[in-house]
């Protein structure tokens, strides 16, 4: 059984939330610190479930995609007070430098926050959350798609075994594709056979809903609303005053501690979620 | 067996051509160095023009103060504002015949060391690290010539002698400037 | 109670001339619990039938007399109590997630999520899927995709299981699984079982009702036991259990009327019989053609070895068995052999062509027609196109080269494949399971054509889990196992030296020395 992206296991309605506040949060929240503090806790919560090759992969990317902006926002911007050189008489300055990295980690955030979304929020949970008001397409596209994989692993199954009796030629990939478009339609009568002989197309279906919102799902979706509610006011009010332009200023008063421990939480909510699962994994089996 | 892969051949190829680009592209820049910047600054003020027109040229963004709360926090706390709003006080220069309103503008600004950004030679962006947007959606840098605001870009109104330049800084579309285009009937 | 009756049911299916008939004047009641197997020479009607008692796959034609199912003339509107079951388990899967595909049914019969769960969680204990309820479909295992196309069916609640040829795509220990699960359902729910199948070994002996079609019309309707004396000169009597032939050589007395290898070993205790000279036939065998040394193989980078260390050497001449246990690798190793999967590890070699023939037939072919693949195959070959006719006659396959290979049953297609493995010069032959979902006289043919490859000088191996046609078919055997495969053993040693891994006539022979039925009837004749 998997254990990993326990927090996708809770209703898809509060991992959508979730995410969307996390995503639509890091693309407007222009503040160095939030966008460092949305940056590492991505990080922290993909070290607990992705694995470790993975992990360093993404970390490489992420730094490769700061130092090319980095490198490539002074090309473009040329504002700012402390000018380094001068190209074409225009400054290169430390300030655009800046600017370039601030929108590095922004962007890997976003991206990282993304990546886990689309790994973990998988075509049954979209389908719950469509399916319900749109129950019968969501069986069409569930087919569809199911026929789609079993295509893809036809087409496989007879390129193997052309390559066995050696037919690799272009001529043979056509051939194959026009025998496979054939193949395909007869998959397409047995599956709504099968169908048909489980009673699809008398009329209305229901559609089974598997999540179901519990306690805890109720807590976390209170968390998530308050606490990306509270960061967007204190955000909208100025209590996370930044600029790099012309110069660097950041604001940092009282309110903005607590603003910086608010959002700190709500990222570090799908860790602590995962960490808290795995600790009562644990101690489930130590008991058996 | 070295089997020489389609794959590998085309992405060393393409390697190539970016590095070829880049060279090209750094021979075909003018680098400075903040001091050669200077002094080149200063050896171009020296000079003189023969056979030039007399123009003058202000820049002035005092609109800001009007309208102080749209103004960015960046900007704001930068402190890189004048409470005048004067960026350069209205200035006599002689220049090659000619020339345009951004030349004029590329060639003052180089001189006095003010900072400025454009895009191409159509559209200033930004004067002494006051850009467009700083002061609300509708705030950027305008040009007048001789009272007037024309409607080219500034790279294509070539000056005549005694033309008189004003940049200056609107944050409503120019209509805090005087100028009417924006509400002239449809 | 009568729960299905059919009444003077005939039917045909249109063509570009007129009608083709299909069934004629069947005639067949049916009461509740009862456990029906109904079996036929391809082409006798016998999946018709089935079709016919479920009105949403119904073929299209030309339909006489009627159906009645619970007192009522079957319709689509009270046929939901009628469960069907079709061959290809893969296919019959619709959706995502296990879970989801149990919610098919009832959700569309509309029910309440409530409800729905219900029954979900029902049929999940019953059969165990507990563990996997969450899974994706298509990462499940062979057996698990047909303990859920089963599963699925009974979520509906039916009181009647049409299941058509279950066993085609099965290794026995599925099948056994599967006939298990049904006896279950039939014994403790009192649901009614009615199975077309021709594996006849593995659910005669389940069955309380036999029903034997011939040429569309009704031939036996009765007690599997008495149906003997009246199919014992028909084809389909190649099917029947071992046990059937004993009986029908030695006679009734003595028999229990039950088609296990128990009562087969019960009906011969104390019968005379005495040892069988065995023909050794120690050819000596042709030059080596293709050797594999060491073979390791994974399917990705870090996932485990499935073959570790496997070694065979093959020659001209021969025909080799390589049996094993579901998932134990047996294919995997193949498909080294033939250059589709290549080894990490270790270094095959082959002196001359090697042609490749896959489980599922349907792949061999990538025409519409089977003369339009020969002839593209001819083309590619270079060979005569006169080639073509001298195989087809060979085979006997000539009225079967103008229709769509799709369109022939298992056999058919099967012939036809092995044509093209004919016109090929390729010196060694694979095959993946070349009998599966075949019956027993289609067996024979595929085990003559191997032996007549055999005689032009080729080398064959076939993998497969079926004992008895491996018996029939291979001068030699191995085991794969453990990722490795055993020393090669003549094939009559192989079956005789194993205690549960072999043929069902070795089983009941036990102490006498025969491992086939004709070994068996001349030990004691």
């Amino acid at each position: 059984m998997n254990r990993k992206y326990a927090f996708f296991d809770m209703h898809p309605v509060v991992s959508l939330i979730y995410f969307l506040c996390v995503i639509v949060s890091g693309m407007f929240f222009r503040n160095i610190v939030l966008e460092l503090i949305s940056l590492i806790s991505a990080f922290v919560y993909i070290t607990t479930i992705f694995d470790r090759g993975r992990v360093i992969k993404t970390a490489l990317f992420c730094g490769a995609v700061i130092v090319l902006m980095a490198l490539t926002n002074p090309l473009f911007s040329h504002n700012g007070v402390t000018p380094l050189f001068y190209m074409n008489s225009m400054a290169v300055t430390l300030e655009s430098v800046y600017y370039g990295v601030s929108s590095g980690i922004m962007l890997s955030a976003v991206l990282v926050w993304c990546a886990v979304f689309s790994d973990g929020f998988d075509f049954e949970k979209i389908s719950y959350i469509f399916g319900r008001a749109f129950g019968n397409i969501s069986v069409v596209i569930s087919v569809a798609l199911r026929l789609i994989k079993l295509i893809r692993v036809r087409s496989r199954d007879l390129a193997m075994v052309d390559s066995a009796n050696g037919r690799t030629r272009l001529k043979d990939m056509l051939n194959r594709f026009s025998a496979i478009m054939g193949w395909s339609f007869e998959q397409g009568i047995e599956l709504s056979h099968s169908m048909k002989a489980r009673g699809y197309g008398r009329g209305r279906r229901s559609f089974y809903n598997r999540f179901r919102f519990g306690a805890s799902d109720a807590a976390v979706l209170t968390a998530v609303v308050i606490l990306s509610g509270a960061t967007i006011w204190m955000y909208a009010v100025g209590d996370f005053g930044f600029a790099i332009y012309p110069k660097v200023w950041i604001n940092i008063t009282d309110r903005t501690y607590l603003g910086f421990i608010l959002y700190s939480v709500l990222v570090l909510i799908p860790t602590a979620v995962e960490i808290r699962d795995s600790i009562l994994w644990k101690y489930y089996r130590s008991g058996i | 067996m070295g089997k020489l892969k389609k794959s590998r051949i085309i992405a060393c190829l393409i390697a190539i051509l970016a590095v070829a680009a880049i060279v090209v592209l750094i021979i075909n820049t003018d680098f400075e160095t903040v001091d050669e910047h200077a002094s080149n600054a200063s050896n171009e003020a020296l000079e003189s023009v023969t056979d030039g027109i007399s123009v003058s040229i202000l820049i002035n963004y005092s609109t800001v103060f009007d309208n102080y709360e749209n103004l960015s926090d960046g900007v704001k706390n930068a402190g890189v504002l004048r409470d005048d709003g004067v960026l350069l006080d209205k200035t006599t220069v002689v220049i090659e015949k000619g020339k345009s309103v951004y030349d004029l503008l590329e060639y003052v600004c180089r001189v006095n060391d003010i900072a400025i950004e454009y895009n191409g030679s159509t559209y200033v962006q930004g004067i002494g690290y006051l850009y467009e947007y700083d002061c609300g959606p509708i705030s950027g840098w305008m040009y007048k010539v001789n009272g007037i605001f024309p409607r080219d870009a500034c790279g294509d109104y070539i000056l005549e002698d005694g033309d008189e330049v004003e940049w200056r800084y609107t944050c409503d579309l120019g209509r805090d400037l005087g100028d009417q285009y924006y509400n002239m009937g449809d | 109670m009568e729960i299905l009756q059919i009444r003077n049911l005939s039917f045909s299916y249109p063509n570009i001339n007129g009608f083709t008939r299909a069934l004629t004047d069947v005639n067949i009641n049916i009461n509740e619990g009862e456990f029906v197997v109904v079996c036929g020479e391809s082409g006798s009607g016998k999946s018709t039938l089935l079709k016919l008692l479920k009105p949403e796959i119904s073929p299209a034609g030309k339909t006489e007399g009627e159906v009645w199912f619970a007192g009522e003339k079957l319709t689509s509107e009270n046929s939901l109590s009628i469960g069907y079951m079709g061959q290809d388990y893969e296919l019959s899967i619709v959706t995502d997630r296990v879970y989801q595909e149990l919610a098919f049914g009832p959700e569309n019969l509309n029910l309440d999520s409530g409800s729905i769960r219900r029954r979900i969680s029902e049929i999940s204990s019953y059969f165990g899927m507990d563990e996997w309820l969450n899974s994706p479909t298509d990462k499940l295992s062979g057996g698990q995709k047909q303990i859920l196309s089963l599963a699925s069916v009974l979520t509906m609640r039916p009181r009647v299981i049409l299941l058509d040829e279950p066993m085609g795509s099965l290794d026995p220990v599925s099948a056994d699984r599967l006939m298990g699960m049904l006896r279950r359902l039939n014994s403790e729910l009192g649901i009614t079982v009615v199975m077309v199948e021709h594996a006849l070994e593995f659910c005669l002996s389940y069955a309380s009702r036999l029903i034997v079609l011939k040429n569309g019309r009704v031939f036996y309707d009765g007690e599997p036991a008495n149906a003997i004396g009246t199919v014992k000169n028909e084809r389909i009597f190649e099917a029947f259990p071992a046990v059937a032939k004993l009986v029908d050589r030695f006679g009734i007395e003595g028999w229990d009327g039950q088609f296990t290898v128990l009562s087969a070993k019960k009906y011969l205790e104390g019968k005379p019989h005495r040892d069988v000279l065995r023909e050794t036939s120690d050819e000596a065998s042709g030059e080596e053609v293709l050797k594999a040394k060491d073979i390791y193989y994974a399917y990705e980078r870090k996932s485990p070895f499935i073959v570790r260390g496997a070694s065979i050497s093959l020659n001209a001449g021969e025909t080799l068995a390589v049996l094993g246990g579901n998932g134990s690798g047996k294919s995997t190793f193949i498909k080294t052999l033939c250059g589709i999967n290549k080894p990490q590890r270790g270094r095959v070699s082959a002196q001359g062509s090697v042609a490749y023939l896959p489980q599922d037939t349907k792949l061999a072919f990538l025409k519409d027609s089977v003369r339009a693949d020969y002839e593209s195959y001819v083309e590619y070959m270079g060979l005569d196109s006169a080639v073509i006719a001298d195989i087809s006659r060979k085979l006997g396959i000539e009225e079967l080269l103008d229709r769509h290979p799709y369109d022939l049953s298992g056999g058919q297609r099967a012939l036809a494949a092995m044509g093209k493995m004919f016109m090929s010069n390729a010196k060694i032959m694979l095959f993946d399971e070349p009998t599966q979902g075949l019956d027993m006289g289609m067996k024979k043919v595929i085990a003559d054509i191997f032996k007549r490859l055999k005689e032009e000088g080729r080398c064959i191996l076939f993998v497969t889990h079926d004992t008895v046609f491996a018996q029939m078919a291979s001068d030699k055997a191995y085991m794969f196992f453990d990722g490795g495969i055993t020393e090669p053993e003549k094939t009559h040693r192989f079956f005789r030296e194993n205690n549960y891994y072999t043929t069902p006539a070795r089983l009941i022979a036990g102490d006498v020395d025969a491992v086939s039925v004709d070994e068996i009837i001349k030990a004691y004749s």
